[in-house]
């Protein structure tokens, strides 16, 4: 990148020493084989370049935000103090609650009080937050170090350096992007990456029911929880594997029973001869205008032990005055049931896309087929096929990756019922890891084996989209189909 | 007009973090819930006086108590708390009210103790999790000699864990039967077989309880004479539902679930809409659903103690009562309150007398405190009735934490049976290696 104020002039200037499209490492060590005096010593006191070349509240600006900085590693603002946090993080609270008796001088009764212990959730956070914010500061450090060189650079051209007034008129300006940026990146630093940070990390202590931080403090127990989570011997390996199992069946027919249905129907539509095909499309979307969670709902009360389904069918005289279906009640019901309200729910989005790329087919190669004397057949699987699976390979992972973590259907649907086995542990037959993580969590309060087993989770769908992609025909040939 | 844009995508950018920030907060409670006026229904005669109300002197303490009790209860809890307010001039209280159903109490509490109530309603069974997760304050021993002399002695011991009292009960939480009067004679509901008998034109369910719920199961076994945790109840490893006895009872839950008249609820009571329309004739469930029952079945509304049933144990006939362990709802103080004192002390008057009378007389709440417990049996509600005399035969809830692990592998059996599962349903030996697994996993020690 070149550096705006220096591009500016004109081309008899001195040739510029530093490159900055290097890595960020040699970036700086250019500059420090560049600069004076006062931009070396700028990497120990912030803004003194820009100071000396008369950037007056630039230059305030670093050093102030490198004062605080250092009061907040060694003295602290409030309950937040760098050093005491840092070291919180290491250790993870050492004093743990005491109960004691104290005279309460109004009503002239005892109180037992409890001087609470660390609380080892709030350390683990605390530390969270210095890690972020020390990196903040070394993000800051190489801005200043390049700012000290930018200075330094103007003024060996005999030009002034850029004012802050031309600094703030280019933030809606020229760097638009970066203001634009700036809050958005805050809101995601502090409600995504934050807790996304402490969410992992508490995978490798035991913080769980019996150490949560109140009662006992909790500690860095390594990679303990992911052996029991893996493990096959305990009461929570036997539970993952078949949960695993069961979720990865789940995931394949959720997928492409939905693919290949919304590819039927849409094909169906798109017939030539067929009327009213916006009316159908119309038809099939309107399940599409109810939010999930009430169609998911109401196909619970509808399928449920003495639904509406089985009121009607006795109201029939198919089924006895109180016999039932029993489609929620043993596992292999409960488990179809679930992938077909799911194609329920999913067929019309992919119908509606599928639509789209139907459409998107060239008409010509089919007139072309049709004169060698292809069949329909022949066309549908030499032409169609091929040409939706490359555009939706993408779609078909993310498809897939959504359905592991498919927490709606099944948690609003049959709750992970139904549990008819007791060695499953805290779960039932339709259970898959998201909601029993979740289940885990609220029930049961074992943060930190949820903790581990969304992590397994996570680099379970990682591997599979990234190997299922690299493979993908719209991976390696982009340029193929158009 | 092109910085027009620029000003308004930034105008964009800022409303969407706004909006980020507003998303994250208020996940409590409803606010118009605490905001609404609420109508105090205190009836005016109630018979123990309200404690007199003093003015506050001048140098009053001032003392913020939030208060965490049922949507049911918020209607007296207001006047309840003013009174208590009312009778302490030392104190200047200003109390928040706010909505938490009473099985929710430790899961809301341990979301964040920060923001938890100073006092808060909850049922026992939750006890030993409350204690365990240290989010509970151990009461202090005058208030326990106070309590222990006025309340009654089981539902005093159903809030102690190791001798130690950490909350103040104030019902019994136990279920019962339901009836139809125009279905069931009082000499029929004494014994579930007779019931399960009878034709009764135009009903299609003879009788309705959640069986796959671990807290109904339970009278089954417990009443059929199997224990679970040791006699005493406080043994981890002991189980003895894995025995001939335990598959005799599981023979017997098979035989109601054959006669097709049994119905399962799903636990959200959906009951009620069949006793409405006369398609059930009995429900077993508690003092919560007293008042919605009493609407569905109008003057045919009973309710009695749980009837006697009849197994089949080594080719003898075995006739027991169904008898559940039997527990209570109590309020306990928040661990890290700042008002440890007051919270306690508004914790013992809201079980005090006055409050469960007049908890009596507008919710039909059966009481715990000796003196109304006595005014309740001349009350007249079946409800209240059914309660007390069922209360007096329940089995003592087990105090130990290893409950926690009872729950769901117990609530498998019931489900089983209603799903007529091979599991249960193929022969003895079967159901024996069943019952062995969910014995393994309540005595599990992880």
């Amino acid at each position: 990148m070149i550096v705006s104020s220096v591009s500016a002039s004109g081309t008899s200037l001195p040739r510029r020493k530093v490159d900055f499209d290097c890595n960020v490492f040699s970036v700086i060590a250019q500059i420090f084989a560049c600069g004076d005096i006062f931009t070396k010593l700028s990497f120990l006191i912030f803004g003194l370049s820009n100071l000396v070349r008369g950037q007056i509240i630039k230059g305030l600006i670093f050093l102030g935000t490198e004062v605080a900085f250092f009061v907040y590693l060694f003295k602290g603002f409030g309950a937040f103090c760098g050093v005491k946090d840092l070291k919180g993080l290491v250790t993870l609270g050492e004093v743990e609650p005491i109960q004691e008796k104290v005279l309460d001088p109004i009503s002239g009764m005892e109180v037992i009080q409890t001087i609470p212990g660390d609380d080892s959730s709030k350390f683990l956070l605390y530390g969270v937050v210095s890690m972020l914010i020390i990196a903040a500061f070394i993000l800051l450090w190489k801005a200043n170090v390049k700012s000290a060189y930018i200075a330094q650079y103007a003024v060996e051209r005999g030009k002034k350096p850029v004012s802050i007034f031309r600094d703030i008129t280019a933030l809606f300006d020229k760097n638009l992007h970066n203001t634009l940026l700036f809050f958005p990146l805050v809101g995601i630093l502090a409600f995504t990456i934050t807790p996304l940070i402490y969410m992992i990390l508490a995978a490798f202590t035991n913080f769980d029911k019996n150490h949560n931080g109140i009662n006992a403090t909790f500690d860095w127990v390594g990679l303990k929880n992911f052996g029991e989570v893996l493990g096959r011997g305990g009461t929570y390996g036997t539970t993952f594997w078949r949960i695993l199992g069961w979720t990865i069946i789940w995931a394949i027919f959720a997928t492409f029973l939905c693919y290949i249905g919304g590819m039927l129907l849409a094909m169906l539509i798109n017939r030539r001869g067929l009327k009213f095909k916006s009316l159908w499309r119309t038809v099939f979307v309107m399940s599409v205008a109810v939010p999930q969670f009430v169609t998911l709902l109401t196909m619970r009360t509808f399928i449920e032990q003495n639904g509406t389904l089985d009121t009607f069918l006795r109201s029939l005289k198919i089924l006895g005055k109180t016999e039932t279906l029993g489609l929620l009640d043993t596992p292999l019901n409960a488990r179809i049931s679930v992938i077909l309200v799911n194609c329920w729910v999913g067929i019309p989005y992919t119908m509606l896309i599928m639509t789209g790329i139907l459409m998107n087919i060239p008409a010509d190669l089919y007139e072309s087929a049709k004169i060698d004397g292809a069949t329909k057949y022949v066309m549908f699987f030499k032409i169609t096929l091929p040409y939706m699976i490359f555009v939706t390979t993408p779609h078909l992972i993310q498809q897939f990756i959504g359905n592991i973590n498919n927490f709606n259907v099944i948690y609003l649907l049959t709750g992970g019922g139904p549990s008819l086995d007791p060695t499953m542990y805290q779960s039932g037959s339709t259970d898959l890891l998201v909601t029993w993580l979740y289940k885990i969590t609220l029930e049961k309060s074992d943060y930190c084996f949820a903790s581990a087993i969304g992590i397994c989770v996570f680099i379970i769908c990682a591997t599979l989209s990234l190997i299922t992609y690299r493979r993908s025909g719209s991976y390696k040939n982009e340029e193929e189909f158009q | 007009m092109k910085k027009g844009k620029r000003i308004l995508a930034l105008l964009l950018a800022m409303v969407m973090c706004v909006s980020c920030f507003t998303a994250c907060g208020n996940s409590g409670s409803d606010p118009e819930a605490t905001k609404k006026p609420i109508q105090a229904t205190v009836p005016p005669n109630t018979v123990i006086k309200a404690p007199e109300q003093v003015a506050n002197d001048g140098n009053a303490k001032k003392v913020e108590l939030k208060v965490w009790a049922p949507t049911e209860e918020q209607a007296i809890l207001k006047t309840l708390c003013e009174t208590f307010d009312g009778a302490h001039p030392e104190y200047d209280i200003t109390f928040t009210y706010e909505e938490c159903a009473e099985p929710d109490a430790f899961t809301t509490v341990s979301k964040d103790t920060a923001m938890a109530a100073d006092v808060f309603y909850f049922a026992n069974d939750q006890l030993s999790n409350l204690v365990e997760g240290g989010y509970i304050m151990e009461l202090s021993s005058v208030i326990q000699e106070r309590v222990e002399a006025n309340l009654d002695q089981a539902a005093v011991e159903s809030c102690k864990v190791d001798g130690k009292l950490y909350s103040i009960p104030f019902t019994a939480n136990v279920w019962y039967l339901f009836y139809n009067t125009s279905m069931f004679s009082e000499e029929e509901v004494k014994d579930l077989d007779v019931m399960m008998a009878k034709e009764i034109p135009g009903c299609d369910y003879n009788f309705s309880i959640p069986l796959n719920n671990g807290w109904y199961i339970n009278g089954f076994f417990l009443g059929g004479g199997c224990t679970l945790f040791g006699p005493e109840g406080n043994d981890p490893t002991q189980c003895d539902w894995a025995s001939d006895r335990g598959v005799a009872i599981v023979n017997y839950l098979n035989k109601l679930q054959a006669t097709n008249k049994l119905y399962k609820d799903n636990g959200q009571a959906d009951t009620i809409g069949l006793l409405a329309e006369g398609k059930c004739a009995s429900f077993c469930t508690g003092s919560w659903k007293a008042l919605d029952i009493k609407e569905a079945l109008k003057e045919n509304y009973g309710a009695v103690k749980l009837p006697q049933f009849t197994y089949e144990y080594n080719g003898e006939k075995v006739t027991k009562n169904i008898t559940p362990f039997g527990d209570y709802k109590s309020i306990g103080v928040k661990r890290d309150t700042a008002y440890p004192a007051e919270a306690a002390l508004l914790a013992e008057f809201l079980t005090g007398d006055y409050a469960q009378e007049v908890r009596l007389k507008a919710r039909s709440i059966s009481p715990t405190y000796k003196t109304i417990m006595d005014m309740a049996d001349k009350y007249g509600d079946p409800a209240v009735t059914a309660g007390v005399a069922q209360t007096s035969t329940v089995i003592a809830r087990p105090t130990i934490p290893q409950l926690a692990n009872y729950w769901s592998p117990a609530a498998t059996i019931g489900a089983c049976v209603c799903g007529k599962n091979e599991k249960v349903t193929t022969d003895d030996a079967t159901t024996l290696e069943f019952l062995q697994s969910i014995v393994d996993m309540i005595t599990a020690t992880k």
